[in-house]
């Protein structure tokens, strides 16, 4: 079976031809394989030797003959080498330098995960609209107007725009920028704060259940600016979606009037709504439908509840948290006085300090946050007397990584902060996920065994905010910081309550 | 980690840090890391219209029109098939016409160059018979300008055409197209088109091509049946050419096909013949009107295709620099201030002072994809360049990222025989910020040659193109 192909003006060095006909032959059935230019030298040994039938051709033209057993192989040899000509050989993945080389009609997808540097985020996210994608935007320094505008876009487009600044997400089960794998289940999740919608979800899993989805708006959506644009298209789209029964809105104390507006929207909801607002009283919730709450944990126990019908347990009783108060500040030395926080979670910072604040009246707090709780110390490096430090702020995340991504920057503040004759208490979070640190808690653990071992008496307390199916293994970690002396709880509230008695215990004695 | 135990469906762009792409990944995802790198600051006009050509339907027409023109280029079949007078295959081309290089540009905004071009014109074709009466009579208005490229012909440096001066005609046989190039003016190269001279010399040289050279090269092509200009144009590159600084490879390649013709003519005596070769031999970069000639010829097939965003020239008039593109008007500028070139002077005397802001519409080649797409393809010109053979090559890689297709009939050894990109996109040098390289001579403010070098086209230019292209196509 003979096949001649005639490619009319087309030049091709004859080195390389010599290596296109080399690799043909090797193919099944190909007897032989035949690439030229069309100079008569090469016509005599196609025409004469080989028995080619060649039409006319100039010296100009290419020539691709075979010889091969069958049609078939004749037609796949052929093929080869044409591709071969044209260099079209390869693995056959696909690159791509910008969103707009992406076909959706050939190559699907649903969104676009955009963790550039603030100033490029607007561009991509409006390109990823545009292109009909919904957007997670961890990014931050993000101008509040290129969000309004991506938010109204969004709308526009009926696409969602989770963040900029988007810790944390969780859609069809798949683990947004720096959240936990939880199992699916029947709360959904709209927050503006990336570790409060973690820890609200990673609770909710602990308590036997799961979570459909978490929606991420993004740390400014309920500023008036925006006006909550992503939380409410967030809870329409899980009030109609039917794998939800309860949902769970997270944030921090936000706009009044934006708060009021997503209150009011909630109360139209079909499903029952449970709100944590960081730092809020319950005077923000009176008139309205929705449960409101005072704690991550709370509102986590809260949904559970009003799924299953029953209120969980969980935690230490009071009893068990005076008894070892009691024990442990027994063993301190006298200049032993502090309490220090270091933690990776900026909600985790502020709702250890709203605690504080209500139940330790009249102690000054110290921060590296500027807060209506805290004292501003003057220099971050430095703790002083009680101390909680947000170690994923910018005056730390200028100098080193943020503490969710490389553990380093917190360890070496807990060699400083154990070093610190007047420490007593270290209460520290740790935050798993597919996204994050590899092993963020073995270092931490190590330190305390050590410390454990020479004799100090530093009270350690910490709770992982983790999910049973997150890569690091949250059970495991949780056994190895109990191993190594460290109170290990349940929740960041569960800690910041210990820690509260550890302090006010510490305060008595003086 | 733990074994994934709920599958997802989802499928997720991932354009920022790796961390999460590998998250994905490993949670069995389907994913794509883009390889982003920081654009250029775009207006939010620019984005505007980029946004608005974003939209599936449109990219994928837009997509199927580029594939088309490419193939404009990529498929070109151009013939070296005749020579005759400019005024009989250029359209318009009439008493009182004459065409330049660039942008079109009146006479008061022209640089010197060019008025003294159309003060040449003028005398060669004897409408004027002094510079004084020239002047007068280009100032009364009765001369007509026309832009080279908004015809079938391409002006190389100030591109001073008038309808008497003979053209070397390249035909693309695949559509028919033709295109009109004026030739290399032998000893006085630059001479009367190039540099827009007069003088007696220059004038009799001109005539003395198209009666005595002309002839037997006419003749030549005819038994022929026309030049193959394309087997010329890629051997070249695997020679070193980069066909638009350096030609020397062409020039023989060239020279091995049309000198045997010569001598199977009949009917010329032997001196005649003789020193038609000389002609040909002796002009240094004789092949160089024709391979922008073989670009033009292609770009004639290109322009006019809806939908497209492929560039189809690029050129200068020393005060103004236009691009123009195939899905937009055949006549449609987008035009920025002419840039200046980088490079090297060929005497220490001159100075970025001397030098005129680019002018000329060689860079048709760029837009064949060659010249300084096909940097890597010749050492030697980076090397006059003061650049090493490695910086061609990243040249021509970063030519990649802005262009439609690879021209499977340009293979070059540099880059292990890999092919040269080809068909600029304005898409793709907006969204990346790159824009295309260009290779050309530099000339002095008073005329005559000083130097090469580079520069990049103004992005002012393809900025002004998408807001066009948006404006007619985008919704």
């Amino acid at each position: 079976m003979k096949k001649v192909v005639v490619i009319a003006n087309r030049y091709v060095d004859s080195v390389s031809l010599m290596a296109v006909s080399a690799k043909v032959m090797k193919l099944d059935g190909v007897t032989n394989a035949e690439s030229g230019m069309g100079t008569p030298a090469n016509l005599e040994v196609l025409v004469d030797d080989l028995g080619y039938d060649i039409p006319e051709v100039t010296p100009n033209d290419l020539i691709m003959a075979v010889t091969a057993d069958t049609e078939e192989q004749a037609e796949a040899a052929m093929k080869t080498m044409r591709d071969l000509i044209d260099h079209k050989e390869g693995d056959g993945s696909v690159t791509y330098k910008s969103l707009s080389e992406i076909d959706l009609r050939e190559d699907e997808y649903d969104l676009a995960q955009i963790s550039l540097p603030g100033e490029y985020a607007h561009a991509e996210a409006k390109r990823a609209l545009s292109m009909g994608l919904d957007v997670f935007i961890f990014s931050d320094n993000v101008s509040l107007e290129e969000e309004a505008d991506l938010k109204k876009y969004g709308t526009e487009k009926g696409r969602l725009v989770m963040g900029p600044d988007c810790g944390v997400g969780l859609i069809k089960g798949v683990a947004l920028g720096a959240g936990s794998i939880v199992r699916p289940g029947p709360v959904g999740i709209v927050g503006a704060s990336g570790s409060g919608c973690q820890e609200v979800s990673c609770i909710v899993e602990r308590l036997g259940l799961g979570v459909s989805s978490i929606i991420g708006t993004g740390g400014h959506d309920l500023l008036p600016e925006i006006g909550g644009i992503t939380m409410l298209a967030g809870m329409r789209k899980l009030d109609d979606d039917p794998d939800t029964k309860v949902i769970v809105l997270v944030s921090k104390l936000a706009n009044l009037d934006v708060m009021a507006k997503v209150l009011g929207a909630a109360d139209r909801l079909s499903k029952p709504v449970v709100a944590i607002f960081l730092g809020a009283t319950e005077k923000l919730y009176e008139g309205h439908n929705v449960h409101g709450t005072f704690s991550l944990e709370e509102a986590a126990r809260k949904a559970v509840e009003l799924c299953t019908g029953k209120a969980p347990e969980m935690g230490y009783t009071d009893a068990e948290i005076n008894a070892m108060v009691k024990e442990k500040v027994a063993a301190l030395a006298p200049e032993q006085k502090y309490v220090r926080g270091l933690f990776s979670g900026g909600t985790f910072t502020e709702e250890g300090m709203i605690y504080y604040t209500e139940h330790n009246k009249g102690v000054q707090l110290n921060s590296n946050l500027n807060t209506k709780y805290s004292t501003q110390i003057p220099d971050h490096d430095v703790s002083v007397g009680h101390c909680i430090l947000d170690l994923g702020a910018e005056d730390f995340t200028a100098e080193a990584p943020h503490p969710v991504f490389d553990p380093i920057l917190k360890l070496k503040r807990l060699k400083k902060e154990i070093a610190d004759p007047t420490v007593a208490v270290v209460t520290m979070d740790f935050i798993m996920g597919p996204g994050v640190a590899a092993d963020p808690v073995t270092p931490f653990a190590q330190e305390c065994k050590a410390l454990k071992d020479a004799g100090s008496k530093i009270i350690f307390i910490s709770n992982v905010c983790g999910s049973l199916e997150d890569p690091q293994d949250t059970l495991a970690a949780e056994k190895m910081l109990a191993d190594a002396g460290v109170i290990v709880t349940r929740s960041n509230y569960e800690s910041t309550k210990l820690a509260s008695a550890f302090l006010a215990a510490l305060e008595e004695r003086g | 980690m733990a074994e994934k135990k709920y599958s997802s469906d989802l499928k997720v762009i991932n354009i920022g840090t790796q961390f999460f792409y590998d998250a994905l990944v490993a949670q069995n995802v389907k994913a794509t890391q883009v390889e982003w790198k920081p654009p250029v600051k775009q207006s939010a006009e620019v984005l505007d219209a980029l946004n608005k050509i974003s939209s599936p339907e449109l990219k994928e027409k837009i997509d199927a029109a580029n594939d088309k023109a490419v193939h404009c280029i990529i498929d070109s079949e151009p013939y070296l098939v005749d020579i005759i007078p400019a005024g009989e295959v250029i359209e318009g081309l009439d008493d009182y016409t004459v065409i330049h290089s660039g942008p079109p540009i009146d006479y008061e905004n022209m640089t010197m160059l060019h008025r003294r071009g159309l003060v040449s014109a003028c005398r060669f074709e004897h409408w004027a018979e002094t510079d004084e009466d020239a002047i007068k009579l280009i100032e009364s208005g009765k001369i007509k300008l026309l832009s080279a490229l908004d015809t079938n012909t391409v002006g190389a440096g100030t591109g001073i055409i008038t309808k008497s001066v003979a053209m070397f005609i390249i035909e693309d046989r695949r559509t028919g197209k033709i295109s009109a190039n004026f030739p290399a003016e032998g000893p006085n190269q630059g001479g009367f088109c190039g540099w827009g001279l007069y003088s007696e010399t220059i004038a009799d040289y001109l005539r003395k091509m198209k009666d005595y050279f002309f002839p037997v090269m006419k003749a030549a092509l005819k038994q022929m049946g026309g030049l193959p200009i394309k087997p010329i144009l890629a051997e070249s590159f695997v020679m070193g050419d980069e066909n638009h600084t350096r030609q020397s490879a062409a020039d023989l390649l060239f020279d091995k096909k049309i000198l045997p013709e010569l001598f199977k003519l009949e009917g010329f005596d032997r001196q005649q013949l003789l020193d038609t070769l000389d002609y040909i031999v002796e002009t240094p970069r004789f092949f160089h009107c024709i391979g922008q000639g073989a670009s033009r010829a292609a770009m004639l097939s290109a322009i006019n295709t809806p939908y497209s965003t492929m560039v189809t020239a690029i050129c200068g008039n020393g005060v103004t620099f236009g691009i123009k593109v195939a899905g937009l008007g055949e006549n449609e500028w987008f035009t920025a201030p002419a840039p200046m070139m980088t490079g090297l002077y060929t005497s220490t005397k001159f100075t970025d002072a001397d030098q005129l802001p680019w002018k000329g519409d060689s860079c048709v080649v760029e837009c064949a994809g060659m010249g300084g797409l096909a940097a890597c393809a010749a050492p030697i010109v980076m090397s006059l360049r003061g650049l090493k053979l490695k910086d061609g090559i990243a040249l021509t890689r970063e030519m990649e990222n802005i262009c439609i297709s690879k021209n499977p009939a340009f293979s070059v050894p540099n880059l292990d025989f890999d092919f040269l990109p080809v068909g600029i996109d304005i898409r793709k040098v907006i969204e990346t910020g790159i824009s295309p390289e260009i290779h050309g001579g530099m000339f002095h403010k008073e005329g005559g040659l000083i130097g090469a070098g580079s520069a990049r086209v103004p992005m002012l230019c393809f900025e002004k193109a998408i807001k066009a292209f948006a404006e007619k196509y985008g919704k």
